[in-house]
């Protein structure tokens, strides 16, 4: 900023010209880091002005009100019906020429849209409940089963039996493709489901997964909360889609994992072999085409998507009973160790720049995964009441 | 400001106007929260939000050779959105915008009630500031969000308020003085006490 400014704000004596400077609440609202080099050193240099200008931060700060959360289906219908409405027009006014791009735009927009209210609609996962101590699967007719194995496995035929563990159900299928089947799998455990196309899928601890009985005639659709691995029985005519909160993975019989815990900053797709292709999951977004061993990460914080290489053994391993590790911040470990034994560690702050690289076997019981770290990472492990505490 | 780095709204307009699609799909994307937000604080009836939102879209489409230009699409937008909800709330008669009418309201909750700005001052400042602010007037309340949240000028809420733009910067004027008296008054407060108790 310029000496201007510096006279200008000299020149204010009062907590209201602060708050009705542009400039000034365009930085309270929105820190930039030049701003925030000019305004430290215009308070350094002018102590007299640094009560002043903290009032008037506080008072902009606090017109900023809790908006209502406007529901993104809504917004994507009314849309659709203004796009209809166009096309309707046009044809009273029967202009051919017209009415062929309104009707593009209705399939190519309308498309989009359809989908994203579908999404919406029936977005079924919701938070908070993987807590608790059964697995359960909730069933298109709404009944529900529970299991306790450590890990279960679950079969979902096409003539729409369920088979759990070695028990077979027997339901009427729902014949609406909007029969939805959810399994649920609480910290500390895990389920192998495989569908009725042949699709093998590795739920991973507080992990959420919902299906369709019977899949779309175009399309394979399957909604995740948490971490899973998918084995994707290719079909180009029904690409599959593992739908998440914020990601959307169009596949084409393929091998790849997707972490995408509600908890977590990220949520990653790592791909392992065939193709994938991933975006945002919402209205017009870009897709970015994965190569096996590449991963895309959302980012939750900035909400930005980049891409990057990794080493595919550390992201598949999980699935036959260990973690493998290469420089990984210990408290991002301990986070998956938590979800996997259903267990509580605490760590001391400052411990993200503590890393380990390493194979942890998760037979074990979590005392001897844990001392594993500590001693390879010179951290302290006390145990109380159950859960655990790390300490430098 | 996304406008901004995307494209500069003079040319987005344009573009729409000229039957790009990806244009109107880039406005709405936008605007739709923006508006849908204002409206839900001049009334709690979704429906009626969400039909002036549709209405103002479908007319801008089928209108869009005949519009005119402008470097503000939220501000255009805010503006005939609010005239169309105005419209609608007139013909459900249990609605009134109009300011005169004591009816009014404008309702806004802010951040301040989940204590989100702590890392500033006592408890008890909070809390004047606070009540300070839910006693503003809710035209006060309105040109407040106009200016603070929606990020527009003066002259551009003086038009969505349909008062003159001396009217606008009086409204806001008044308010901030308002609130900045609220934390004076606990300082004399705070000091009357002290000397209370010493």
């Amino acid at each position: 900023m310029a000496i201007a400014d510096k006279e200008k704000y000299l020149k204010y004596n009062s907590t209201e010209e602060f708050i009705l400077d542009k400039d000034f609440y365009t930085w309270v609202l929105y820190p930039k880091e030049e701003q925030n080099l000019f305004w430290n050193s215009f308070i350094n240099e002018h102590p007299g002005k640094r009560n002043l200008i903290r009032e008037a931060a506080l008072i902009i700060k606090s017109f900023q009100p809790i908006e209502p959360e406007v529901p993104e289906y809504k917004v994507n219908l009314i849309l659709h019906k203004i796009l209809n409405k166009e096309k309707t027009i046009i044809l009273n006014r029967s202009r051919w020429i017209k009415y062929a791009a309104g009707l593009a735009l209705f399939l190519a927009i309308g498309s989009l849209i359809w989908l994203a209210v579908n999404k919406e609609n029936r977005f079924p996962i919701q938070a908070g409940t993987s807590t608790g101590m059964k697995g359960r699967i909730i069933l298109a007719n709404g009944s529900t089963r529970e299991f306790d194995t450590e890990k279960t496995s679950i079969k979902q035929s096409s003539s729409g039996h369920l088979t759990i563990n070695n028990d077979t159900l027997e339901f009427k299928a729902d014949k609406t493709s909007s029969a939805i089947n959810q399994v649920i799998i609480p910290y500390g455990k895990r389920s192998e489901i495989m569908l009725a196309d042949g699709t093998h899928i590795w739920l991973n601890s507080g992990s959420q997964l919902s299906y369709p009985t019977e899949f779309k005639a175009d399309s394979r659709e399957v909604y995740l909360s948490g971490e899973a691995f998918f084995d994707v029985e290719p079909n180009p005519e029904k690409p599959f889609y593992v739908i998440t909160r914020d990601v959307r993975i169009k596949v084409l019989g393929t091998s790849f994992n997707v972490s995408s815990y509600d908890e977590d900053n990220t949520c990653q797709t790592v791909l392992i072999k065939g193709r994938v292709s991933a975006g945002k999951n919402q209205l017009f977004a870009k897709t970015i085409d994965l190569i096996p061993g590449e991963r895309i990460t959302y980012d939750k914080k900035n909400r930005s998507i980049t891409k990057d290489k990794v080493d595919i053994k550390f992201f598949e391993s999980w699935i036959s009973g260990y973690l493998l590790f290469d420089n990984e911040p210990i408290t991002e470990i301990y986070k998956k160790l938590e979800r996997y034994y259903n267990k509580t560690i605490e760590t001391e702050k400052g411990m993200e720049k503590i890393s380990f690289s390493g194979k942890l076997d998760l037979k074990n019981r979590l005392e001897d995964v844990l001392e594993n770290i500590s001693f390879a990472s010179a951290v302290k492990v006390q145990e109380r009441n159950g859960s655990f505490i790390i300490k430098k | 400001m996304m406008n901004g780095l995307i494209l500069e709204d003079i040319e987005l307009w344009r573009k729409f106007k000229r039957g790009d699609n990806e244009a109107l799909s880039l406005i709405y994307a936008i605007n739709t929260p923006k508006l849908y937000r204002y409206g839900l604080k001049l009334t709690s009836n979704h429906s009626i939000v969400e039909d002036a939102i549709q209405d103002l879209f479908s007319d801008m489409v089928r209108n869009r050779k005949n519009l005119g230009d402008t470097d503000h699409i939220q501000f255009y937008l805010i503006k005939s959105f609010k005239r169309r909800l105005k419209r609608e709330l007139r013909k459900e008669k249990r609605y009134s915008l109009d300011f005169e009418d004591k009816d009014y309201s404008f309702g806004i909750t802010y951040s301040i009630e989940q204590s989100l700005i702590l890392e500033e001052g006592s408890n008890q400042r909070i809390n004047l500031l606070r009540n300070a602010l839910n006693d503003l007037t809710p035209r006060q309340k309105e040109a407040i969000y106009l200016k603070y949240t929606q990020d527009l000028e003066y002259e551009q809420i003086a038009e969505i308020m349909e008062i003159g733009i001396e009217g606008s910067r009086n409204l806001i004027y008044r308010a901030v003085k308002t609130l900045k008296d609220s934390l004076k008054e606990n300082k004399s407060l705070f000091i009357l006490l002290l000397h209370k108790f010493i």
